[in-house]
């Protein structure tokens, strides 16, 4: 396969490739309208969040794909309209498939796990604290996969998160055991799926007991189509 | 190592790996080859091909040697002779300095010969373009079953039988440091530090291209090899990082590893849309994978000797509580600072032991941590060391002289056996005692550096890697 730019699944593909894995996912339905979006809501319970579904859009929130907070049908039907109307002004050529709708988690501490598949070592997970800044704090650890059960501990150690997670000036205790599970079943997850490039769960919102991924991103080779591949011809 | 009731060979084929076996007893009895062939030796002085043979002469191989060189009758008082089929014995290893595209027809008359390896010191290969000769020379290899050292390398070095058929240097002393380099001067280096501390290296392996030879090839080879207690890499980049990690991971167990990896690379040029790719760097992977297997990364050439001394030399701690016996107050507090930024403890002394010092007739200074004995006599070192192992106060001694110390090389060596626990010297400020001193204390197995900086990393390697074994171990319990 070309390894040209990343081509990224689309959220609810995405959803579906983690599912036998265990990665814990908030209860979602896909949606293509703003009544189907407003029905399923309901079915799911408020308040609900609306992520846009779209192949073109990689970075969600910065063009406006993604309403939270919404409690009821109605401000579901406008959440959908505006989640159109803002994909349409930040890329014209932009398809819109239709939405996520996920029920809205409590807050909690947000983390980052992810993984890519390295030229030289194969498929790495990473941890880190996580949420938007990221970036800037760079307190990541990262591990070969598959890990054992000892290296997922050592690697939530290694990060500043340990602290928050211990429970930093009184505030409860998070649950550790979770995200252990969780960075090993990531691991599993990469090693069974050499092909995928890159993979975020950002963030990764851990709670007093359990914890939810709210945003997955998958990255693999970018398919090609029969006419992109070099011709072959048959040896007679 | 527990002995397989399939042999040798039958443990390889029972696991499947028969195709491992023979490039890994290849290499084995490369090492220990009874006869060299210098193909392309020459007779005028200002040649490499004429100093490799001088070093492999002066460095007293302990096999015979066989000059190969049409135009010349005699070369350094050995006899010549015209190609490699006239030579009169078998030739187990071959040293090849002949033009890069004369390499391949040598090496199949070495494997007509029934030689083993060819240690191909030419250049002018893929790294000069031309990717046609490295074709050949494998091809070559592969027909007629040798294994290809190189090419553009330094050379091959083994002490246990003495084979130093490198350009330089003569490795004159035996030793169980490992080195392997992707880079000759570095390894050359690597072992003349060795040389000046008293010390020797037991392999050097420099790899060049690697067009057959690699570096996990070589990690697996001298995983085995009894000579050896530590292995030292240098690296440029992994020819395939997820086996070296996954070997790594294996010998790590029964070998300490140390890894000095160079050429970190510039992040690709692909635009990079996911925050992991960003944050997972090449250069953080590569100590993620090296700390997860169980090797130590060293900082720089001098961390790379100085953990690949302390590896081999020392035995394995209990604990992270280090105690410092100083003969004065500066080598002590730079020694203990220093361990504490290493995460290392600066062990409370127990009053018990104070007490115990002084009934014993020592006049220390202080008696905090580091003990300030203000002594140039080793005796009372010895004294407070043992009385550290009978009150078990630390895991790990660490002398530290900050002046000469006369006769340190006779009694240390001797407290060193006695205390069950790894224990080295910082000798500094010692002037004509320590240089005659510390060579001799390295030899009898202390290790001795000349900076407590120093000193105190190589300790934090040990403690690392004891950390690592631990849990290894229990991991996977025999």
């Amino acid at each position: 396969m070309s390894q040209g730019q990343p081509h990224f699944l689309k959220e609810p593909e995405a959803i579906r490739l983690l599912e036998p894995y265990g990665i814990a996912y908030p209860a979602n339905m896909f949606a293509n309208s703003a009544d189907l979006a407003a029905s399923a809501a309901s079915c799911l319970g408020f308040p609900v969040v609306l992520k846009a579904v779209s192949a073109s859009l990689v970075h969600k929130s910065e063009a406006g794909g993604v309403q939270r907070s919404l409690q009821d049908q109605a401000s579901v039907r406008a959440a959908f309209e505006r989640i159109a109307q803002n994909l349409a002004d930040h890329d014209p050529c932009a398809c819109l498939d239709g939405v996520l709708v996920v029920r809205q988690v409590p807050e909690g501490l947000d983390l980052i796990v992810g993984g890519k598949s390295d030229p030289s070592f194969g498929p790495v997970v990473m941890m880190g604290l996580g949420g938007t800044l990221v970036e800037i704090i760079q307190d990541v650890s990262i591990r070969l996969a598959p890990l054992t059960r000892r290296e997922a501990d050592n690697m939530i150690s290694e990060t500043q998160a340990a602290r928050f997670i211990a429970g930093f000036r009184g505030a409860q205790r998070l649950d550790r055991e979770a995200l252990a599970q969780l960075l090993m079943r990531v691991g599993g997850f990469l090693s069974d799926h050499p092909g995928v490039l890159e993979f975020d769960l950002n963030p990764v919102r851990l709670f007093p007991s359990g914890l939810s991924t709210l945003d997955v991103r998958v990255a693999v080779p970018q398919p090609q189509r029969p006419w992109q591949r070099p011709l072959q011809f048959r040896r007679q | 190592m527990r002995r397989s009731i399939l042999g040798h060979r039958g443990r390889f084929m029972a696991w499947g790996l028969g195709h491992m076996y023979s490039r890994v007893s290849s290499f084995y009895r490369a090492l220990r080859a009874r006869t060299v062939a210098v193909v392309g030796a020459s007779t005028d002085p200002a040649k490499l091909s004429h100093s490799l043979l001088r070093t492999l002469i002066e460095g007293g191989y302990t096999g015979a040697i066989y000059p190969v060189n049409p135009h010349a009758e005699e070369i350094l008082g050995l006899r010549c002779y015209p190609s490699l089929a006239a030579a009169p014995a078998e030739i187990e290893l071959v040293v090849v300095i002949v033009p890069a595209v004369a390499v391949a027809q040598v090496i199949r008359e070495a494997g007509a010969k029934g030689a083993t390896a060819a240690v191909v010191i030419s250049s002018g290969f893929g790294e000069a373009g031309r990717k046609d000769l490295d074709q050949d020379v494998l091809e070559a290899a592969r027909a007629s079953r040798v294994l290809v050292f190189g090419p553009n390398i330094q050379g091959l070095g083994f002490t246990p039988n003495r084979l130093s058929a490198l350009f330089w240097p003569t490795l004159y002393r035996p030793g169980s440091m490992a080195m392997v380099g992707q880079s000759g001067s570095v390894s050359a280096a690597f072992a003349e530090m060795a040389d000046a501390d008293g010390l020797g290296v037991s392999a050097l392996v420099n790899l060049g291209n690697q067009l057959d030879v690699s570096d996990t090839d070589a990690l697996e080879a001298l995983a085995d090899e009894p000579s050896t207690a530590s292995i030292a890499f240098y690296l440029e980049g992994f020819t395939n990082g997820r086996r070296f990690f996954d070997i790594a991971q294996r010998v790590a167990l029964r070998k300490p590893l140390v890894v000095l990896k160079a050429g970190r690379t510039a992040a690709g040029s692909r635009a990079v849309a996911s925050h992991t790719a960003s944050l997972a760097g090449d250069d953080s992977v590569t100590s993620a994978a090296l700390r997860q297997a169980g090797a130590i990364q060293a900082e720089d050439l001098e961390s790379l000797y100085d953990h690949a001394k302390a590896l081999a030399l020392l035995q394995r701690p209990a604990g992270r509580r280090v105690l410092f016996l100083s003969t004065s107050g500066g080598t002590g507090a730079l020694a203990a600072d220093e361990a504490e930024s290493r995460g290392l403890e600066v062990v409370t002394l127990p009053v018990e032991y104070e007490q115990a010092i002084k009934a014993a007739g020592v006049r220390p200074r202080s008696v905090g941590n580091p003990v300030d004995l203000s002594s140039f006599d080793p005796e009372p070192f010895g004294l407070a060391a043992r009385l550290a192992r009978e009150l078990d106060v630390a895991d790990i001694v660490h002398f530290c002289f900050g002046d000469p110390v006369r006769g340190s090389d006779r009694v240390l060596p001797q407290v060193a056996n006695e205390l069950d626990r790894p224990c080295l010297v910082t000798y500094m400020g010692g002037g004509q005692v320590q240089r005659c001193e510390a060579p001799l204390l390295n030899a009898a197995g202390v290790p001795t550096y000349p900076t407590p900086e120093r000193a105190v990393r190589a300790i934090a390697g040990l403690v690392e890697r004891e950390v690592w074994l631990r849990a290894a171990t229990e991991d996977n319990p025999r």
